[in-house]
């Protein structure tokens, strides 16, 4: 696994980060908040330039450096630097490469179209990141990049999961990436998404989302392939679920059938195990927090016999909405929060929304987990959940 | 391995809309006055007035293959959308207010439309859709590569049957991007979508051919190699050998590369619209293989100077870049199923 987020570089420093219930939430200073409701997010500090050896350094979007960085600390992690043999690359992403078009747009205005610096397109496009790991990681084998909003890199994780089951590919690397842009900022300020203040879902007086930013990678490989080169297995992926709401581009179905329909494809792909922690999608708007907890409660109040008791907590008042990298992030969490026994807490919440009753994790601590569920939803009604098992 | 088959197709292209228009363009060798569109679509279009041109494209796209298909029951049906470019015209309106507006007047339309995902997810809502709604994004192997995706999804019964429709929008600023960065292409840019429904085959259930292989791959440092292999896994999991093919299907941007082959190009009369160039290109052999004329036409004129390909059996579409990313798919006739 691999990890960039405003908590650092890594799967270990992220951890004990969230493991301390630590957030990295500050002012934004890549660009001019004033004109906008909210002016906090989760940046990445300090250098994120990736050594690379097979590109041009300059001639790549920040989230290229993003990803490089992570999927190196993945394929270290998984010893597999060199595969060797075909993988099947599947991201997820909002955005692509944003910060150069957002510079090469700018210089257009401001300088003129035969003026504007041509390179700085050559990573604009969604595709053009995995292609560079393809590049700088002597990759053969195939890609697929997902951009179902929020939804995506859970989706991503969801589709290599796939392949892998029917047999197409033994390793897949498989997460994905997301830059703070001012361009997705103005976006969700527009639609009057962001807070002004802390981060706080599920709480009664939340009041919208902390944009982030972020990578978060897995190798993902089919059990018998990894256990013939003695690799160590973090956890197993058991079950995943998709299904839309079709009801709005922007707004979530209130009732959350979709998000439900989603949760209820992955527990019957995993076998309805005993889900010891939902790792929520939680974004602290009013609407999606709402219809989430709904749909929880639907699903698992009629499995559990009325109640759930199943402890919820989202990550994102740490480390913000990380968007097309969320699912992935949040996956990794889910598959810590089993290997080392941790419920992450729900930071911030303090007041109970009697519409939103669920067995929040305010405070994190020890648990024995043996199934995870993850939660990720996005605009366009994309509704996406993931199972994680305990390895034996 | 599920057997699938193409059961509708839809189009929006330069020609108009409809299928019938991209065929009479392509058989014709350029583009015919436009039928007019349907009143359905126009009812269609009408719902999303607010949107990208990317998205009604798609839209009217999956309108065609639904009434084609005659399908009202949607809960099953997973949609799969293959984007290259996006909707560049929001996006661009969208930054040229960052830069030259007071940034809180930006409208939340024009954000949340020019979204990757904007084309499925309106069309998702529009038509009922609430299996599996997926944005992929890629060049022209992306139209391959979101089939390939619908099949497996397919396959893992987490839809019975998918809409898989491709789309894009002409941008000025992109245009004069693209031809910068590839001064010798010689592009003729283009737009639409094409849209096609897959089912497993059914001897019931009408269809146009059959889905016989199909195979993506991506080596940067040899695009040759890359779609060398992407055909031969095509061919392998479609049982074939390369002189079972009766024609190849690609853009103007591949070199030919068959030699016994004939190797057909709709991109001098259609343009070129990126990974839906691919997608009209499945559905003109699609239509192809199941007789349908005029594209019989437009094959017999592309194969003449072929005499023994009198027959269309199986047909290669191909897609390949030069950044080492390509696809390949075998479209069959209902006779070799």
């Amino acid at each position: 696994m691999g990890i960039i987020t405003s908590h650092g570089v890594g799967v270990e420093t992220n951890w004990e980060k969230i493991k301390a219930g630590e957030s990295s939430v500050g002012e934004i200073t890549a660009f001019d908040t004033s004109p906008y409701r909210g002016r906090l997010g989760a940046g990445i500090r300090g250098d994120t330039s990736a050594p690379v050896s097979r590109l041009r350094a300059c001639r790549l979007d920040r989230a290229s450096h993003l990803l490089i960085c992570a999927v190196r600390e993945a394929l270290g992690e998984a010893g597999l630097i060199k595969p060797g043999i075909d993988v099947f690359l599947s991201l997820g992403t909002t955005l692509g490469g944003m910060l150069s078009s957002e510079a090469f747009h700018r210089e257009v205005i401001e300088k003129g179209i035969s003026r504007a610096r041509i390179s700085k397109t050559l990573d604009y496009l969604a595709h053009y990141q995995a292609v560079n790991l393809f590049k700088e990681f002597a990759l053969t084998g195939d890609y697929t990049v997902f951009s179902d909003a929020c939804a995506s890199s859970a989706n991503a994780i969801g589709h290599a999961f796939g392949l892998i089951a029917s047999g197409r590919y033994d390793v897949a690397i498989a997460g994905g990436y997301d830059t703070m842009t001012e361009f997705t900022f103005a976006g969700f300020n527009s639609l009057m998404a962001v807070t002004p203040e802390i981060c706080r879902p599920f709480d009664k007086n939340r009041t919208g989302l902390v944009l982030g930013e972020g990578v978060g990678i897995l190798v993902i490989e089919e059990l018998g392939h990894a256990m013939r080169r003695n690799a160590r297995v973090c956890c197993e992926i058991t079950g995943y679920g998709v299904a839309s709401d079709a009801y709005h581009m922007t707004s979530p179905d209130p009732d959350g059938k979709g998000a439900a329909n989603a949760m209820v494809m992955a527990l019957k792909d995993s076998g309805f195990p005993d889900i010891g922690y939902i790792n929520a999608h939680g974004t602290a708007t009013k609407y999606n927090d709402l219809m989430e907890a709904r749909a929880i409660t639907k699903v698992f109040s009629s499995a559990n016999n009325g109640g759930v008791d199943i402890p919820v907590s989202s990550i994102k008042p740490m480390i913000g909405h990380l968007l097309g990298a969320a699912g992935a992030v949040e996956a990794i969490v889910s598959i810590k929060a089993i290997v080392e026994s941790w419920l992450p807490a729900n930071i911030n919440y303090v007041t109970p929304d009697p519409d939103c009753n669920l067995n929040i994790v305010t405070v994190g601590r020890e648990a024995k987990i043996r199934a995870v569920l993850s939660n990720s939803f996005g605009f366009g009604g994309s509704n996406a959940a993931l199972i994680f098992g305990e390895y034996k | 391995m599920t057997r699938l088959a193409v059961t509708g197709v839809g189009a929006t292209s330069p020609a108009g809309v409809g299928v019938s228009t991209l065929a009479e363009a392509a058989a014709l060798g350029h583009c015919v006055a436009a039928n007019p569109i349907s009143e359905a679509a126009v009812a269609v279009l009408r719902k999303i007035r607010r949107s990208a041109a990317i998205t009604s494209y798609a839209v009217t796209a999956v309108e065609e293959v639904l009434r084609d298909r005659g399908v009202s029951d949607f809960g099953d049906c997973a949609l799969i959308a293959g984007v290259t470019n996006g909707a560049l015209n929001f996006s661009t309106g969208f930054h040229h207010t960052l830069v030259t507006e007071a940034k809180d007047t930006a409208s939340p339309t024009l954000f949340s439309e020019s979204v990757l995902n904007a084309p499925a997810g309106n069309a998702s809502i529009i038509f009922n859709i609430r299996g599996p709604v997926h944005s992929i994004i890629g060049g022209p192997s992306v139209a391959v590569k979101a089939l390939m995706l619908a099949a497996t999804l397919i396959e893992t019964r987490r839809a019975q049957r998918a809409i898989v429709v491709c789309a894009e929008e002409r941008n000025e600023l992109s245009s004069f991007c693209y031809s910068r960065l590839n001064p010798k292409a010689a592009w003729v840019f283009s737009e639409g979508a094409g849209a096609v429904l897959i089912e497993p085959v059914d001897e019931l259930r009408p269809k146009l051919c059959t889905i016989s292989g199909y195979a993506a791959y991506t080596i940067p440092d040899s695009p040759q190699l890359a779609l060398q292999r992407a055909i031969d896994g095509a061919l392998s999991m479609a049982d074939l050998a390369a002189g079972d093919i009766g024609v190849a299907v690609s853009d103007y941007k591949t070199t030919p590369l068959f030699r016994e082959i004939p190797t057909l190009s709709f991109s001098d009369c259609l343009g070129y619209a990126f990974c839906v160039s691919s997608m009209w290109n499945i559905i003109l052999a699609a239509m192809a293989c199941a007789g349908g004329c005029p594209v019989n036409l437009l094959f017999a004129a592309g194969l003449k100077k072929y005499a023994k390909h009198s027959e269309i059996n199986h047909v290669i579409i191909y897609a390949a870049e030069e950044d080492g990313d390509a696809s390949a798919i075998i479209l069959s006739g209902v006779s070799e199923s």
